[in-house]
């Protein structure tokens, strides 16, 4: 059962606020079907569009021509989205960043409690995010994205930036909640190692105007870990037969 | 203990010292327009217990606030609304610095003449006199608030009252203190010499009536009078709000 039918996308980018006839093409005529429960990693050279389509598909840039098809009613906080950076607010504490994202459903079952309990943060519900270390942030970042039961994840590069050790375990945490709570998931990334240990299908896509220039179905038993020998083997596999894979060019 | 806390012997010693600047200088002058401490001190009580000092104060305080609500809360739309709509914005930019620059003497005569010797004019001439500043502050503020808040809000289906209860306004606290506090420095000093020009009530009144029978040591403690009221609102409302809204930055 497909979840997301995108058709025919199109969508152009001006170069400055000030001249808005002069305009780049970030995709043209593009297609892209994820299925119910799926995880796909896109993978592609930077710049080429791949946070764009995160936003569109969340309904954040409505300025497309196309269609996206969404058969999860996103209306209803059915949607989780992690960030490149944890954007918990500052000025809230812990507990309330999750309190103001939660529906009223999740506060009734005391869902905010019970993540910051899973992620071993509960004697940080009153502390504000600038007490927290990175890594923490983004505990409280992917308690956010849990937090409504969501039907439909969008991670944007959300594990880059912090020591590779804590990403792994993150990234680990991360995979065992999605997993139990039967989401579909779109990992955007350019590290194909963390595309290989999320995905059951890798996207790759040309830069802009982006295409899809290669997909990768992959079969790995779960739990993987990126330090996994299968997981290495498989990034092998991919580069030895696509060396410029990473750039866009297959 | 804070940095303020902990210097509070430096400043009573630095006040200390002032005073007997002061007295030296009366004794080396010694004329009676150049008071001496006690003489001021004298004055005061007088003007308290025997005198208009209190109500004169009050009268002066209670037209100070209102007007500084009145431009804070007009100041503020129309800062928010310029920051949020660029074409406004481009289109009163001249109107607002043009009122920033108009003295606030030549705002005083022009309202008296066109209202009358009377509170209303008094009120509107120093609502005008204030409400470029507040409008700049709040327009710079709301220009510089961080979207990226309010697309984690629109992700999680926030209502607008929310998003502006828990992502704009927390950000534009910094800038609502920044007006208050040079409001309120700003307003009592204009209403000083609106109440000397034209109302025959209020501290600026007193101080023109001293002025003309040459009582110094009176003028010196009206002043003073009235700069220790001002103080008061600054530790006791104004201090403690801001301590309020950016505890999380501590």
């Amino acid at each position: 059962m497909i979840e997301i039918d995108i058709i025919n996308l199109s969508k152009n980018y001006a170069y400055s606020k000030k001249d808005e006839n002069k305009t780049f093409e970030v995709y043209n005529d593009f297609n892209l079907s994820i299925n119910k429960h799926e995880f796909v990693s896109i993978v592609g050279p930077s710049g080429c569009g791949k946070s764009t389509l995160l936003q569109m598909i969340a309904g954040l840039e409505k300025s497309y021509t196309g269609k996206i098809n969404c058969s999860t009613n996103l209306d209803n906080k059915n949607l989780g989205y992690m960030f490149q950076t944890p954007r918990l607010m500052p000025w809230l504490t812990v507990l309330d960043n999750l309190l103001i994202c939660a529906s009223e459903e999740s506060i009734s079952k005391k869902s905010p409690q019970k993540f910051l309990e899973k992620f071993k943060l509960t004697d940080f519900s009153n502390v504000y995010p600038n007490r927290l270390s990175g890594g923490m942030r983004r505990k409280v970042s992917i308690a956010r994205t849990f937090i409504n039961n969501p039907d439909l994840i969008l991670l944007d590069e959300p594990f880059t930036s912090i020591d590779q050790p804590v990403a792994n375990a993150l990234r680990e945490d991360f995979i065992l909640n999605a997993k139990e709570s039967k989401v579909t998931l779109i990992l955007v990334t350019h590290d194909l190692k963390e595309a290989i240990m999320f995905a059951d299908r890798i996207v790759f896509l040309s830069p802009r105007p982006a295409k899809i220039i290669y997909e990768h179905q992959i079969t790995l038993p779960r739990p993987r870990k990126l330090e996994d020998t299968h997981v290495f083997d498989e990034y092998k596999k991919i580069m030895s037969k696509f060396p410029n894979i990473l750039e866009g060019k297959f | 203990m804070n940095k303020n806390t902990r210097d509070w012997h430096i400043r009573v010693l630095s006040l200390v010292f002032l005073i007997l600047i002061w007295l030296v200088s009366s004794y080396f002058v010694n004329s009676r327009l150049f008071p001496q401490p006690m003489q001021v001190f004298q004055s005061l009580v007088f003007n308290i217990f025997e005198g208009t000092l209190i109500s004169d104060c009050f009268i002066t305080l209670s037209r100070a606030l209102i007007a500084f609500f009145i431009a804070m809360i007009l100041g503020s739309i129309i800062g928010i609304s310029l920051g949020r709509f660029t074409k406004w914005d481009s289109f009163f930019d001249a109107w607002v610095i043009l009122g920033l620059n108009i003295p606030a003497l030549v705002v005083a005569i022009m309202c008296y003449i066109w209202l009358g010797m009377n509170d209303l004019a008094l009120i509107t001439g120093v609502v005008i006199n204030k409400l470029p500043l507040v409008i700049i502050n709040l327009r710079e503020g709301t220009k510089a608030i961080d979207n990226s808040y309010i697309q984690v809000g629109r992700v999680y289906q926030l209502t607008k009252f929310q998003v502006l209860q828990k992502i704009i306004l927390p950000q534009l606290y910094p800038y609502f203190l920044a007006s208050t506090r040079s409001g309120l420095s700003l307003i009592w000093k204009i209403v000083l010499v609106f109440e000397l020009l034209g109302r025959s009530s209020g501290v600026g009144f007193m101080l023109s009536v001293s002025f003309q029978m040459f009582d110094i040591s009176a003028i010196i403690a009206y002043s003073i009078a009235f700069i220790f009221l001002v103080l008061l609102i600054e530790y006791l409302v104004v201090a403690p709000l801001e301590r309020l809204s950016i505890r999380w930055r501590v």
